[in-house]
C-alpha cells in the first residue's frame, strides 16, 4: 500500500518545517522526508516573518526569538567593515568611520530591495506552476523593467562597483550576500543574490538561549498540524502519469505525491540534488560546517557574540574560491562565515569547498583526510584574524554538505527523468532563495496550492 | 524655442533630406536600404573611409585576401535578404548547409550534418540517437518560437508579450528552463555524457561571455539556432566571396534604392530640437537636417558623444553604460603553403571546423580569460574559405580563418599580449591541424581592438556580447532611443547574438516607417 | 522648501544642531522627524506661531531639508540634468524652484537650486537623491557634496523678517538676490524664499555656530519659533504640495500612483520649453491632458480630513490628501488629488460620522495655483497660435 501526499517536503531545515506546516494547515496532505537526524550545526537562522509566525501560531510554544546584532567582515591587517539591519543604524555607522559610501546606502539599500526583476527571476527559476508564461514576462514590461532586468542578470561586482566606492563594504556586502550560496562575484546572475541578501526577511535571527529551539519548535508545529514524518533518506524520484511523481526511499518504502518541494537550496543539496539544484542560487559546491569547541572563552577581539562573521580578504577573493571549488580543488584563501552558538562554540561555516576533488588521476570521491584539511583551513582562517586562536581550540567536529560522486548527483542519475531537470518536471520545486528561505517557501507553498 | 543654435557659420545646411542612417556597417546598411526603398530621400554618413563597417576584405598576403569580422553567416535575417532582394543584388552560397567536424582533446572526432533536424535522425548511437533527436527537437521549437524576441527586441512598441503568452504550456516551462539554466544542466539533462554533448557545451558557450557553466548561458545556443540559412534552421553558410559578399549585397541594394553614401563623413553631433532629432552636424563643420535618423554604432558612441551626457536620460545613460567587458573572441587568418599533408584533414577541410575543449578546461578558460589571463585551452571555429569558395584562393596557397573563444579582452593589448594570445590560439590549431605552424607564410590576428582600429569605434564595441536575457533588456532600453523621438538605434547595443545579423537594422527602419505612417511625424 | 513626508517610523531620531535652541523653546513639546532629525511640531500653539509669521516675524529650523553643494566647471548643466530649474539662467545670488523627473516624466521630488557662485550652486531637496546626483554626475564635470551635516539652516519668515536681520546683524538679501556676510566672525549665506506665500529668508552657517544665530535672532530679533504644524497651514494656503503626502515619489517602491508635473499642479515648474532637464522626453511621451490633478479646495467644514472621499457632479473623483483649518479665510483648506473632469469647479467632500455627507466644496486659488493656472493659458494661447 503506497501513501499518497498533495505535498512532499524534502528536508529538515526550518524553511522545509514551515513550509509543510503552512501548506497542512490550508488543508493539504503533506509528508516530510528528512534525512536522517544529524546534529545541528546551526546558530543562527533564515528571518522568521511575522505572516508566517502568525499561521503557524508560533507563539503559543514558548518560542522567543532575536535578531542577529551585526553583520560584521574581519578584513586583513584587522580592518573590520559592520553593517545592521536598521538602514539608518548602518549609515550611522558607515559615516561614524568616514566612509565616504553613507551617503549612498539608503538609496542603495533601497534600489536593491526594489529590485523587482530579481523577484520575476527567482519566481521563474522554481519553475513552479503558475498562469500562463512566466519565463516570458522577463522580456515583456516597459523599458525601465528591462533596465532592472539588465542589472539583475549581471554579475554582484558590476552592481557593487555602479553604486559603492569604497572596496571594504564591497567585499562585506559580497561575503554576506554571496557567502551563503558559495558564488563567485563576477558570476553572470551572482547580482540576483544582492536583491536576495537585502529582502525584507533576510535578516536573521537567533533562539533564545534558554528557550526551545526554532527547530525542535517547527517540527511539533507540523506534527500538530498533522503532517507526516518520513525519517528516512530519499532514494529516487521518479514520474508516473502526468501529474504525480513517486518518491522512493532507501527501504523500498514509495511515497505518491502530487507535488515534490525542496524548501530551500540547502534541503535539496542535501538531499544530494548535488550539481542539479536550481541554477540561480548556486551549484556544484559543497558546504562545510565545523564545529569548535574552545578551551577558554573567547578574548575580547571579536566581542559581539550575536554577530555573524565572515573572513575575507577582498571581494575579488570569492570568485577566485568559486573557480578552485569548480576545478575541484580547495581554495587556498578560503572564504569562512562564522557564529557563537548559544553554548560559546564557534561554528564556521564554507560553501566554498568542491563537491567532489580533482587531482592528477581525475575526478575522486570526498576522503577523511580532505575533511581534516578543510577544517584545518577554516581553523587557520580564524586563527588569522584572532590572535593565539590555533591554541584555544579543544575539539573540533566538520560535518561536509553536497559533497557529490564524480559522476554528478546520484539521485538524478538513478531518477530516470527523460526531460529536463529541474524545471521540466513541473512538479519538483526547488526554492532558490538562501537568505530569506522560510518566506520564500512559504510564499511558494500558496502559489502551488493556488495552482492547484 | 530650439535647444541648438543654429550657427551656420561653421558650413552650409543641408536640407531636403528625409531619413540620416549614421555608421554604414551591415545594419546601417540595412536601414538605408529599407529607407530607400520605401521612396524616402535617405544618407548614410560613414565616418571611416571603408563602407561594411568590421565586414570587408583585406589583404593577408599579396593576391590573397581574407573577410575580417566574420568568416560564416548563421544567423543572418531572411527577411532581410527578401525585402532587400540581396540574391539579386549577389549573395549566393558557395557552401549552403556547412557540416561541422568536431575535434576532441583525446583525438577522437566527431561529424554532425548541417542539417541538424537530419544528423540527429542519423545520428549512429543507441543511447545518444534517441535523445539527441529529442534535444534537437525541443530547442528548435523553443528557438523558432522565441524568434521574434530576439529580432523585435530594439523596437519599443512591439508585441513580444502577446507572442510568448501564446505559449502552451509545456512549451512555456521549456522556455523558462532555458531561459534561465546554464547550457550544462541543459546538457546534462538531455544527453548521456560523449563527445556529442562536449561539442554542444562549446557551441553554447562560443562567441559568448556567458560560460556555459553559468546561469542563463544555454539561451546563446537557443540564439544561433533562432537563425536560418537557405531556409534551413541553426544551418551555417559560407557565401560566395565570403560574408563581405553580404556587405556588397546591401551596399547594392541601397544604392539601387537611391540612398546617398557617403564615407570620410562623420558626425560630430546629432541635433536635436524640441526632443525631437532634426538633424546632424558634421565634423568637418555644416549640417544636415532630416526628420528621421537612424544610428548604428555603438550606444556609447551615439548618445554620450552625439547627444552628450549631460542631455540625455539618467536612469537611461546607467543602463547603455553600465557594462565593462571581460572576454573577447580573437580572429586568425593564415595562409598556408601547399596544400594539407595529413589525410584526414583534407577530408574535413570543406567543413565548418571546430576544436572542443573537455568540459573542465572549458570552464577553466573562461575562469582564466575572466581573470585577464590568456586560457591555455580555447575554442576553435576553423574553415578553409577557399576550399569552400574555388574563387578565392591561387597558387598552391591555402587560407585558413579561425576565430577562438574566450579570450580575455584588451582594451589596446602590446606585442607580448599578442604574442602569447596568437601562440595559444595556433596550439589548439595544432590540435586539429598538427604542424600547421611549419605551414604558415602569412598570419593576421585580429584581436577586438585591431578591428575597433579599422573602424575607428571603441574596442569594446568588438567584445563577446553578454549573455542572451542581459542582451535582450539592454536592445529594449537602446531600442527606446532615450525617448527622442525621431531617432532610432540600431548600434550594437540593440543586436542579439554574436554574428552577421541585419535584424536590428531592419527593426529600426520599420519602426521609422511605423511611426511616419501613424501620423506622428511627417517626412 | 516644503518638508517630506513625516517619518512612518521615529526611532531614536537625529538632533539637529538647533535642537537644543528649539528643544528649550517647545513649551508644547510636541516633536516629529523628517528625514530622520527630530523636528518640533508645535512651540506654544499652531495659532500663535501662525499669526507669528502672518503679520511679524517667525523663525524655523530647516535643518531637517537634504542639502547639497554642487561645484563644477558643468555644475549648471548637471543641475539642469537633475531638475527641472533652469539653473544655467541663475545669477550669482539668484534662486529658481524645480522637480526632480525621472525619465518617464514622473515627479520624484521638489527642487530648489541656488547660484552662490560662478561654479557653486547650493541644491536643496525635501529627501535626499544621493544615487541621482551620483549617477548624473557621470560624464559631467560637476561634483555633490552633501552638506547637511556640516550647516545649519534657518528660515525667518514674514513682513517683519528683514527688521529681524537687521536688528540681529544681518544684511536681508534683495528681492531675489541672495547674500553672504560674516556675523560674530560666522559665516552666513542668507537667500530669499517664499514660504506659504510669506517672502522670507533661508540663512545658512556652520553647524557649530547654530545655537549662537538662533539666539541672535531671538534676542535682538524678537522672532519667534514657528513649527511644522503652522507651516503645513501657510503650506496649504500657499498651494504647495507635499512629497509622501500630496503625492508620492514616482520610484517610490511599489507606488502605482505615478504623476507627471501637471497632475501635481505644477506644470509651470517643467515647460517642455525651458532647457534639457531629465525626464522631460518622457514627459512628451505622457498624454497632454493629464489624467487627474491635485487641485486646493476650499471647504465650510472642520471636519474635513486626509482620506476622505471627493465628489464632483456626484461621482467620486478622488481624495483629500491634507488639509488645514486656514485662520486666514475661516475655512479649511484642502489638497484633493482628483480624477477627470480635471476642469469641475464644485466638489463635494465626504464628511465623516456624526452627521455623515457631504459638504460642498470649492476651488480655491492659491498662489501656486495662479501660477500654474497662468502657465496653462499661456500653453493654450500658443498652441491656438499654432
Amino acid at each position: 500500500m503506497t501513501a499518497t501526499f498533495d505535498l512532499t517536503v524534502i528536508g529538515a531545515d526550518e524553511a522545509s518545517f514551515s513550509a509543510a506546516a503552512v501548506a497542512a494547515r490550508a488543508g493539504a496532505s503533506v509528508a516530510i522526508i528528512r534525512p536522517r537526524k544529524r546534529k545541528n550545526m546551526a546558530a543562527s537562522y533564515c528571518d522568521m516573518p511575522n505572516f508566517v509566525w502568525r499561521r503557524l501560531d508560533l507563539h503559543e510554544y514558548g518560542l522567543s526569538l532575536e535578531r542577529i546584532s551585526a553583520r560584521v567582515t574581519l578584513g586583513p591587517d584587522g580592518a573590520t567593515v559592520t553593517t545592521h539591519e536598521g538602514v539608518r543604524e548602518t549609515k550611522a555607522a558607515l559615516a561614524q568611520s568616514e566612509n565616504a559610501d553613507h551617503l549612498l546606502w539608503a538609496d542603495f539599500v533601497d534600489d536593491m530591495k526594489a529590485l523587482e526583476a530579481g523577484r520575476k527571476l527567482r519566481d521563474a527559476a522554481t519553475a513552479a506552476p503558475t498562469n500562463g508564461v512566466a519565463g516570458f514576462s522577463l522580456f515583456s514590461g516597459g523599458v525601465r523593467d528591462c533596465a532592472a532586468l539588465g542589472q539583475a542578470t549581471g554579475s554582484c561586482a558590476a552592481a557593487l562597483d555602479d553604486y559603492l566606492g569604497d572596496d571594504a563594504l564591497k567585499t562585506h556586502i559580497a561575503a554576506h550576500a554571496l557567502g551563503p550560496s558559495g558564488l563567485g562575484g563576477g558570476e553572470p546572475g551572482s547580482a540576483l543574490a544582492l536583491s536576495e541578501f537585502f529582502d525584507e526577511h533576510a535578516w536573521r535571527v537567533r533562539p533564545d538561549e534558554d528557550g526551545p529551539s526554532l527547530l525542535s519548535t517547527l517540527e511539533t508545529a507540523c506534527k500538530d498540524s498533522g503532517v507526516e514524518f518520513f525519517t528516512k533518506d530519499l532514494a529516487e524520484l521518479a514520474r508516473e502519469g502526468a501529474r504525480q511523481v513517486v518518491v522512493s526511499l532507501v527501504d523500498g518504502e514509495k511515497i505518491k505525491t502530487r507535488y515534490v518541494l525542496f524548501a530551500s537550496p540547502g534541503a535539496a543539496q542535501k538531499a544530494g540534488m548535488g550539481a542539479s539544484v536550481c541554477p540561480l542560487a548556486g551549484h556544484g559546491a559543497a558546504t562545510a560546517v565545523l564545529r569548535i569547541a574552545l578551551k577558554r572563552p573567547m578574548p575580547a577581539a571579536t566581542p559581539d557574540d550575536k554577530a555573524v562573521f565572515q573572513i575575507l580578504d577582498g571581494a575579488g577573493d570569492l570568485q577566485i574560491a568559486r573557480d578552485a571549488a569548480l576545478d575541484g580543488r580547495l581554495p587556498d584563501r578560503l572564504p569562512v562565515e562564522f557564529e557563537y552558538a548559544a553554548n560559546g562554540d564557534i561554528i564556521v561555516r564554507t560553501a566554498y569547498c568542491p563537491a567532489s576533488f580533482r587531482d592528477d588521476d581525475g575526478w575522486r570521491e570526498w576522503t577523511g583526510q580532505d575533511r581534516q584539511a578543510v577544517a584545518r583551513r577554516m581553523i587557520d582562517q580564524l586563527a588569522s584574524r584572532i590572535p593565539e586562536f590555533s591554541a584555544n581550540v579543544r575539539k573540533t567536529k566538520i560535518e561536509v554538505i553536497g559533497a557529490a560522486s564524480p559522476d554528478r548527483s546520484p539521485v538524478f542519475a538513478r531518477s530516470g527523468f527523460a526531460g529536463p531537470g529541474w524545471a521540466g518536471i513541473e512538479n519538483v520545486i526547488v526554492q532558490p532563495n538562501r537568505h530569506n528561505a522560510v518566506a520564500a517557501a512559504v510564499r511558494l507553498v500558496d502559489r502551488i496550492l493556488a495552482g492547484e | 524655442m530650439s535647444d541648438v543654435q543654429n550657427k551656420p557659420g561653421g558650413g552650409r545646411i543641408e536640407g531636403g533630406i528625409d531619413a540620416i542612417v549614421i555608421g554604414a556597417d551591415a545594419e546601417g546598411l540595412t536601414a538605408a536600404a529599407y529607407l530607400g526603398r520605401a521612396g524616402y530621400n535617405t544618407i548614410l554618413l560613414e565616418a571611416g573611409v571603408e563602407i561594411g563597417g568590421a565586414v570587408c576584405a583585406r589583404e593577408l598576403s599579396p593576391g590573397q585576401n581574407y573577410v575580417d569580422g566574420e568568416h560564416l553567416i548563421s544567423i543572418l535575417d531572411p527577411a532581410v535578404i527578401a525585402d532587400l532582394d540581396l540574391y539579386r543584388h549577389g549573395v549566393s552560397y558557395a557552401a549552403r548547409c556547412l557540416d561541422t567536424a568536431y575535434f576532441f582533446e583525446d583525438g577522437e572526432t566527431l561529424q554532425l550534418g548541417g542539417d541538424l533536424q537530419m544528423a540527429a535522425a542519423a545520428f549512429d548511437d543507441e543511447e545518444a540517437g534517441p535523445a539527441f533527436q529529442k534535444f534537437i527537437a525541443e530547442v528548435f521549437e523553443a528557438a523558432a518560437f522565441c524568434r521574434p524576441a530576439f529580432e523585435a527586441a530594439a523596437a519599443p512598441e512591439s508585441d513580444i508579450e502577446k507572442v510568448m503568452r501564446a505559449a502552451p504550456r509545456n512549451l512555456a516551462a521549456r522556455l523558462n528552463f532555458f531561459s534561465l539554466a546554464p547550457a550544462q544542466e541543459v546538457l546534462d539533462a538531455y544527453l548521456p555524457d560523449g563527445p556529442l554533448k562536449t561539442a554542444l557545451l562549446c557551441e553554447a558557450g562560443f562567441r559568448s561571455a556567458a560560460a556555459p557553466h553559468e546561469p542563463f548561458s544555454f539561451m546563446t545556443l537557443v540564439r544561433r539556432w533562432a537563425g536560418e540559412v537557405a531556409g534551413l534552421q541553426g544551418a551555417c553558410a559560407y557565401p560566395q566571396g565570403g560574408a563581405v559578399a553580404v556587405v556588397t549585397a546591401l551596399r547594392r541594394a541601397a544604392q539601387a534604392a537611391k540612398v546617398d553614401i557617403r564615407a570620410a563623413t562623420g558626425v560630430a553631433s546629432i541635433l536635436i530640437e524640441q526632443d525631437h532629432a532634426a538633424g546632424v552636424e558634421l565634423e568637418g563643420g555644416g549640417q544636415i537636417r532630416a526628420p528621421i535618423i537612424v544610428a548604428a554604432g555603438s550606444a556609447r558612441r551615439v548618445f554620450m558623444e552625439m547627444i552628450g551626457a549631460a542631455t540625455i536620460d539618467i536612469g537611461f545613460q546607467r543602463a547603455i553604460t553600465a557594462a565593462s567587458p571581460q572576454l573577447a573572441s580573437g580572429h586568425l587568418h593564415l595562409a598556408l603553403k601547399g596544400v594539407a599533408r595529413d589525410e584526414k584533414t583534407r577530408g574535413h577541410m570543406s567543413r565548418r571546423l571546430v576544436y572542443a575543449p573537455p568540459r573542465e578546461a572549458l570552464r577553466r578558460a573562461f575562469a582564466d580569460a575572466r581573470a585577464g589571463r590568456v586560457p591555455s585551452d580555447l575554442m576553435i571555429e576553423a574553415v578553409f574559405p577557399d576550399v569552400l569558395d574555388e574563387e578565392i584562393g591561387g597558387d598552391g596557397m591555402q587560407l585558413l580563418s579561425a576565430i577562438a573563444h574566450p579570450l580575455p579582452f584588451d582594451e589596446a593589448p602590446d606585442a607580448d599580449r599578442r604574442a602569447e594570445i596568437e601562440t595559444a590560439i595556433l596550439a589548439n590549431i595544432e590540435k586539429f591541424a598538427p604542424d600547421i605552424e611549419d605551414r604558415i607564410k602569412a598570419r593576421a590576428l585580429r584581436l577586438a581592438s585591431d578591428i575597433a582600429q579599422s573602424t575607428s569605434a571603441p574596442a569594446q564595441d568588438y567584445a563577446a556580447p553578454s549573455s542572451i536575457i542581459e542582451q535582450v533588456a539592454l536592445a529594449r532600453v537602446a531600442g527606446s532611443a532615450g525617448y527622442v523621438s525621431g531617432l532610432y538605434f540600431c548600434g550594437r547595443e540593440a543586436r542579439i547574438g554574436a554574428g552577421l545579423s541585419c535584424a536590428a537594422g531592419r527593426m529600426a527602419a520599420k519602426a521609422a516607417l511605423f511611426e511616419v505612417k501613424r501620423g506622428g511625424r511627417a517626412a | 522648501m516644503i518638508f517630506p513626508a513625516e517619518d512612518v517610523i521615529v526611532d531614536s531620531p537625529r538632533a539637529t544642531p538647533l535642537y537644543a535652541a528649539a528643544a528649550s523653546a517647545s513649551e508644547a513639546n510636541i516633536w516629529t522627524s523628517v528625514n530622520g532629525w527630530s523636528l518640533a511640531r508645535v512651540f506654544t500653539s499652531v495659532e500663535k506661531e501662525y499669526h507669528a509669521a502672518k503679520n511679524s516675524a517667525a523663525i524655523a529650523d530647516l535643518g531637517a531639508l537634504s542639502r547639497w553643494a554642487v561645484r563644477g566647471r558643468e555644475a549648471a548643466q548637471f543641475l539642469s540634468r537633475i531638475t527641472t530649474a533652469p539653473a544655467p539662467r541663475l545669477g550669482v545670488g539668484e534662486s529658481a524652484c524645480g522637480l526632480i523627473l525621472d525619465g518617464d516624466g514622473g515627479v520624484l521630488d521638489l527642487a530648489e537650486v541656488s547660484r552662490l557662485s560662478d561654479d557653486l550652486f547650493l541644491l536643496t531637496t525635501p529627501t535626499s537623491h544621493a544615487r541621482r546626483l551620483q549617477l548624473g554626475a557621470r560624464g559631467v564635470d560637476a561634483l555633490g557634496e552633501d552638506i547637511c551635516e556640516a550647516v545649519a539652516a534657518i528660515g525667518v519668515f514674514g513682513p517683519r523678517a528683514s527688521e529681524v536681520l537687521s536688528a540681529a546683524g544681518m544684511k536681508m538679501p534683495g528681492e531675489d538676490v541672495a547674500a553672504s556676510a560674516v556675523v560674530r566672525g560666522v559665516e552666513t549665506a542668507a537667500r530669499p524664499i517664499q514660504f506659504g506665500a510669506l517672502p522670507g529668508v533661508e540663512l545658512i552657517f556652520p553647524a557649530a555656530d547654530a545655537l549662537t544665530i538662533w539666539e541672535r535672532l531671538v534676542r535682538r530679533g524678537k522672532a519667534g519659533p514657528i513649527g511644522l504644524d503652522a507651516m503645513e497651514t501657510l503650506r496649504i494656503e500657499s498651494g504647495a504640495p507635499r512629497p509622501g503626502v500630496d503625492f508620492v515619489a514616482a520610484d517610490h517602491p511599489g507606488t502605482t500612483m505615478r504623476r507627471t508635473p501637471a497632475e501635481i499642479g505644477l506644470p509651470h515648474l517643467a515647460p517642455l520649453d525651458r532647457g534639457w532637464y531629465n525626464g522631460r522626453r518622457g514627459l512628451r511621451y505622457v498624454a497632454s491632458r493629464p489624467e487627474r490633478r491635485l487641485v486646493t479646495l476650499s471647504v465650510d467644514d472642520e471636519r474635513s480630513m486626509p482620506g476622505a472621499a471627493v465628489f464632483a457632479g456626484g461621482k467620486p473623483v478622488g481624495r483629500v490628501t491634507s488639509c488645514a483649518w486656514s485662520p486666514a479665510i475661516k475655512r479649511v483648506v484642502a489638497f484633493a488629488d482628483v480624477a477627470r473632469p480635471v476642469g469641475a469647479k464644485d466638489y463635494e467632500i465626504a464628511v465623516p460620522a456624526p452627521g455623515e455627507g457631504r459638504v460642498a466644496a470649492k476651488l480655491y486659488e492659491t498662489p501656486e495655483s495662479a501660477l500654474a493656472k497662468a502657465f496653462r493659458e499661456a500653453q493654450d494661447a500658443v498652441s491656438d497660435r499654432r
